[in-house]
């Protein structure tokens, strides 16, 4: 199916059914918008000419509805059995993990970097920015505070420590969207605003570094060796690479330091050198691939050359983006 | 009721869901017994067993499962040590050098033909070849046997004649089961001596759902006959995808990272020996070969189904 009016379709009723979730009064609504949102989801991801992407999807269905089912357990449990409004109870905890879940957050990631192997470029990143907008948002709506730190850690830990010893690049940014995903739990438990300002650098980060692997075809490491990429193309892998990893000065590096601003603020030392530490892994990952990229060029085949599919200049864009929102970030004070 | 069961109990029946009823033969052993009828069609894609249905358990007292279980806990630990010891390296092999024949199993001794298993149409009674896999004069894997093609004459089945040898389930730590990784690559090398016979190829990759056990991707690998050796190079564009032996109007790409088996099997329908000497299988990055797929494939009105 590769009609891009069903694409269209399913696109608009995944939108929609977000914003239902969010908006809603009712935990009901919540628990509606999140099964419309898998219904339309699948639709986009199976595609019937390849087995695995078939695979794929029918294993989404499976998590995400369990998920889902245990999402409407818990809230029919609070419903009957709760009359307060305290939000440091079981009941949370059950009801944050089937929002973990449905995110791919750890303890229950096994099943993303699986299924994120197993997508398209443009459906990873459906699925890695998206899809996390309603169930993050129903997070904030009744967390416990304590599990969610716990949660946190374990979601940095697993992100750095997982992405270490892959050779896929869908994988890698699968372990790099799960240390993300800790970040992002901590900065709504802060504000919906912070938690907003990190999600949207975070989506625009993954999307000039998915659309530059989309354009280049891109889905294992050594591709990024084996291609004769020209420089500036490597300058863009190493600048995104290194903004994704939130070092200074490029773009990744501003809501990061927000968030440790508000870490240290809260008092939060233990969780913000776990924060510090887990980043620094990730970096040194990142680090490996693009100097090695840089530096292992063996191969001067020249008949051989990268097609793109697209002119460079959104690359380009987004490049100069990167280096330079830092310093035009500060004009925001003026 | 009482009359069914009594039909039971006289005949034996087979698991396999395209098997008929029929009296009782002499190599039934092997065969589960299960006093429910089963059809000639089947109406199900769906597959109650990996293996189709055979059993193939050793039996084993409970005495002898835990003794067998103490000396495997042993050998699991190494291997999950030395499973902690990768990760904790980091170095995962990240190019296939071009020119590089990255060996899967190189047939210079005994132990690696342990991790062959040879299957043939006698195993469970459905014909008389017969094959084994040892070691050859020359010091190399000597796939060989008797090709049969006679059918049993108990009206199981319509045709006979197969041999195959395929290689054991990857395993890791704890017996998990694991897959080849083979994305760095995109030519399969063998170096072979064959008979003049032509030989099928077969990887297979299982994957996680019922409906993926039995694709096998198929390649005819047509043998000089000569005392000389052959290498024969084949990039992975040249298999074709075939369910459980027929070849699928919609072919799909190969999934090389979720690889579970490779094996040769001799089916040529020619009746008589068979001698295959494999000195070692590999894999190689050829960076020269962009071809995605070897055969044409037709696009079709829309009322034709699955294409």
């Amino acid at each position: 199916m590769n009609n891009n009016s069903n694409k269209m379709f399913f696109l608009f009723i995944l939108f929609f059914s977000t914003l239902i979730s969010i908006s809603s009064n009712s935990w009901f609504g919540c628990w509606i918008g999140l099964e419309i949102n898998l219904l339309s989801f699948i639709p986009l991801i199976s595609n019937s000419k390849n087995l695995l992407s078939v695979e794929t999807s029918l294993k989404y269905f499976l998590t995400q509805s369990l998920a889902s089912i245990n999402f409407l357990f818990m809230i029919l449990i609070k419903f009957s059995l709760l009359k307060n409004f305290n939000m440091n109870n079981i009941i949370s905890i059950m009801m944050n993990s089937s929002l973990l879940m449905k995110m791919g957050s750890a303890p229950f990631h096994f099943w993303f970097p699986n299924i994120v192997e197993g997508l398209s470029w443009m459906n990873n990143f459906m699925l890695m920015t998206w899809q996390k907008i309603s169930p993050m948002i129903l997070l904030s709506y009744y967390f416990n505070k304590n599990f969610l730190i716990f949660m946190i850690i374990m979601n940095l830990i697993i992100g750095s420590l997982g992405g270490l010893n892959q050779t896929s690049l869908r994988k890698l940014l699968a372990f790099s969207s799960i240390n993300n995903l800790g970040w992002m739990i901590f900065s709504i438990m802060i504000s919906e605003n912070l938690w907003l300002f990190y999600f949207l650098i975070y989506s625009m980060m993954i999307f000039m570094m998915i659309s530059l692997f989309f354009l280049m075809n891109m889905y294992f490491m050594n591709q990024l060796f084996i291609n004769n990429m020209n420089f500036f193309i490597k300058l863009n892998l190493l600048i995104n690479f290194l903004s994704l990893g939130g070092l200074p000065p490029f773009m990744g590096f501003m809501p990061k330091w927000i968030i440790i601003n508000f870490l240290l603020i809260n008092k939060f030392y233990f969780l913000t050198f776990i924060f510090m530490m887990t980043s620094l892994i990730i970096i040194y990952y990142y680090i490996r691939i693009i100097y090695s990229s840089f530096m292992f060029n063996y191969f001067k085949m020249k008949w051989v050359n990268l097609l793109m599919k697209n002119n460079m200049s959104l690359i380009n864009l987004s490049s100069f983006i990167s280096i330079s929102s830092m310093i035009l970030s500060t004009f925001i004070f003026m | 009721m009482s009359l069914l069961k009594t039909n039971v109990i006289t005949s034996v029946k087979y698991l396999r869901s395209f098997s008929v009823l029929c009296r009782k033969s002499n190599q039934d052993h092997h065969l589960k017994k299960c006093p429910i009828l089963f059809n000639t069609q089947r109406w199900l894609f769906w597959e109650r067993h990996r293996k189709g249905g055979y059993d193939t358990t050793i039996k084993t007292s409970n005495w002898e499962h835990l003794k067998n279980g103490l000396v495997e806990l042993k050998h699991e630990l190494k291997l999950f040590a030395k499973e902690l010891k990768e990760l904790y390296d980091m170095d995962p092999l990240l190019i296939a050098r071009p020119g590089e024949i990255d060996l899967l199993w190189c047939f210079n001794s005994p132990t690696v033909l342990e991790k062959f298993v040879t299957t043939c149409d006698s195993d469970h009674g459905e014909g008389y070849s017969s094959c084994n896999l040892e070691m050859s004069p020359a010091g190399r894997a000597l796939f060989h046997g008797y090709l049969d093609t006679r059918v049993p004459k108990d009206g199981r089945i319509k045709k006979a004649g197969y041999c195959a040898m395929r290689s054991k389930m990857q395993r890791k730590s704890f017996k998990r089961a694991s897959t080849f990784d083979w994305h760095l690559y995109n030519t399969l090398v063998l170096k072979v001596r064959g008979d003049g016979r032509a030989y099928l190829l077969n990887i297979s990759t299982e994957g996680y759902y019922d409906i993926t056990w039995n694709d096998i991707y198929h390649y005819i690998l047509y043998t000089r006959g000569g005392p000389y050796w052959q290498v024969a190079k084949i990039p992975f564009s040249k298999f074709v995808l075939g369910s459980k032996g027929r070849l699928q109007d919609k072919q799909t790409r190969m999934r090389f990272d979720k690889v579970t088996h490779f094996g040769i099997s001799c089916g040529d329908k020619i009746v008589g020996k068979f001698n295959l000497e494999i000195e070692y299988v590999g894999l190689e990055f050829d960076p020269t070969h962009d071809e995605e797929f070897a055969y044409e494939m037709y696009k079709t009105d829309k009322y034709i189904v699955a294409v």
